[in-house]
């Protein structure tokens, strides 16, 4: 499969600080982020007519951002009801509809009062329980944290992961937090500290698991060719893709149906995903792995090929994902770090990067970024290039 | 559990059809309870409303006839990976685990 000539860029990149309460409400969050977005493209609302967001009944719909920025051309709008596997995913939609002339300049955010408002993290159903929900629930397993313990202690059984290996996820992502001023979380970490963090659920410790934050994030997305008039570097979508493994089951959190525990929607999202775009985990100078909990990054960087099964520990062990290291991994802190704004950050800060734009944590020169989303059956990658 | 007449594989949520081969011929049927441990968590923070006491440990188990469900697992603290349990009669029907005697744990 070929893409089009024509590629889609973005143009801007917005935050708002990431606190542990914001004192706003979601729609005041949004609309700073796309505000701050659209300013750093040199846009005013009126030069975007789509807007696009994903969230899990936590957040605003797109229309009320629409409505805050006093939008006048609305050609395109996408409330995606997905969680960490959206972000990559919902960029390649809103790509494919720039490119399929939908719409020529959108907004795509996400928002959250993650940490004083509903949390991610331990979101259960209240209402209309799934029965598949309900038969965990009873036994005590609960939360998102739990889900991906089980299948990380599963991981561990098969390849011989350790510990020492979350540990070191957890150290060398602080590092790069340290360089960060957006960053949550800054104070570094060292291995012993990492082991004397309290467990949650084991393997994970405190340190494990990534920073609920209030806050918000958004970029805008039009074609190359408009965003090469705007302010600022444009950062090419090169391509991408979605993959959901079999048996997904009912909801979000049935984890029930799903036959290996060792490897996730990364393994069946590789071969597509080079394939799609032409590239191979080589050219990759960046990568932003979406690390809702340290494995994560150990599941991506085996599911996608960077390394071999069971070698994913011992490459960042080694150093290979600090600056210098032969693959910058997270070099924002990550979620576990900067702050959870669900991996809309880990695609801002693949930008970030691209531009040279990410101050003492800058790889140099980077010409090809990956940010993936999601850990669990399903998940999304874009690969971002820069521009000429 | 449910069972697939056409394919035989078993799993425990209802579904209209056959998440293995898509087949509407599905049915309910019994398990005797036994099986492996296929993974496991200890949980030390209770995400629970209100909390539960902690810690607890749950259990992935792989039964014996195919088909997976999560159980509590007893006595807690850290079940090996293979090891065969069974179900243990609860006074409110909840599923427990229990290590099989005779089945090493370390």
């Amino acid at each position: 499969m070929t893409r089009s000539p024509d590629k889609t860029a973005v143009a801007g990149v917005g935050y708002t600080p990431l606190t542990y309460e914001s004192g706003v409400e979601v729609l005041d969050l949004a609309t700073h982020a796309v505000r701050a977005a659209l300013e750093d493209a040199g846009l005013s609302p009126h030069d975007c007519d789509g807007i696009a967001t994903f969230a899990m009944n936590d957040s605003v719909p797109a229309q009320a951002v629409a409505t805050s920025l006093g939008m006048d051309e609305i050609n395109f709008l996408l409330d995606l009801n997905l969680g960490g596997q959206a972000p990559a995913h919902l960029l390649l939609l809103v790509d494919a509809a720039i490119r399929a002339g939908l719409a020529h300049t959108v907004v795509v955010f996400r928002a959250l009062n993650g940490r004083s408002g509903t949390r991610v993290g331990r979101a259960r159903a209240t209402d209309n329980v799934p029965e598949s929900a309900a038969a965990r629930y009873r036994v005590g397993l609960t939360a998102y944290p739990q889900y991906i313990a089980m299948w990380t202690r599963r991981f561990m059984f098969e390849t011989g992961a350790t510990e020492e290996d979350l540990g070191a996820v957890v150290c060398a992502q602080r590092r790069y937090a340290e360089l960060n001023d957006r960053a949550i979380l800054r104070k570094p970490i060292t291995l012993e500290e990492y082991f004397a963090s309290p467990m949650v659920v084991s393997p994970f410790r405190v340190a494990d698991c990534t920073r609920e934050v209030d806050g918000a994030c958004a970029v805008i997305l039009t074609s190359a060719e408009r965003a090469r008039s705007f302010r600022r570097e444009p950062v090419l979508v090169h391509g991408g893709a979605f993959a959901s493994g079999p048996r997904p089951g009912r909801e979000i959190g049935d984890v029930l149906l799903w036959d290996d525990y060792s490897v996730n929607s990364m393994h069946y999202l590789g071969e597509r995903l080079w394939a799609n775009t032409g590239m191979s985990p080589r050219d990759v100078d960046v990568a932003e792995l979406y690390d809702c909990f340290s494995s994560a990054v150990l599941f991506a960087l085996e599911g996608l090929g960077f390394v071999g099964r069971g070698e994913a520990g011992a490459f960042v062990r080694s150093g290979e994902t600090v600056l210098g290291g032969s693959l910058p991994v997270n070099t924002h802190g990550g979620l576990l770090a900067e702050g959870y704004v669900h991996g809309m950050n880990t695609i801002a800060e693949a930008v970030l990067q691209l531009r040279g734009d990410a101050g003492a944590r800058t790889v140099q020169d980077a010409e090809v970024a990956l940010a993936t989303s999601g850990t669990l059956m399903d998940g999304s990658a874009v690969l971002l290039t820069r521009d000429g | 559990m449910h069972s697939c007449q056409e394919c035989s594989r078993r799993w425990q949520t209802t579904y209209p059809g056959c998440p293995y081969c898509g087949s509407t011929a599905v049915a309910p049927c019994t398990a005797l309870g036994e099986g492996r441990v296929y993974s496991w968590v200890e949980i030390f923070r209770s995400f629970d409303v209100p909390p539960s006491p902690v810690p607890y440990s749950v259990v992935c188990v792989e039964l014996t006839e195919g088909g997976r469900v999560f159980g509590r697992f007893l006595p807690g603290g850290e079940p090996q990976i293979g090891s065969m349990v069974q179900r243990v009669e609860h006074p409110e029907d909840l599923i427990v685990f229990t290590p099989v005697e005779g089945e090493r744990q370390h």
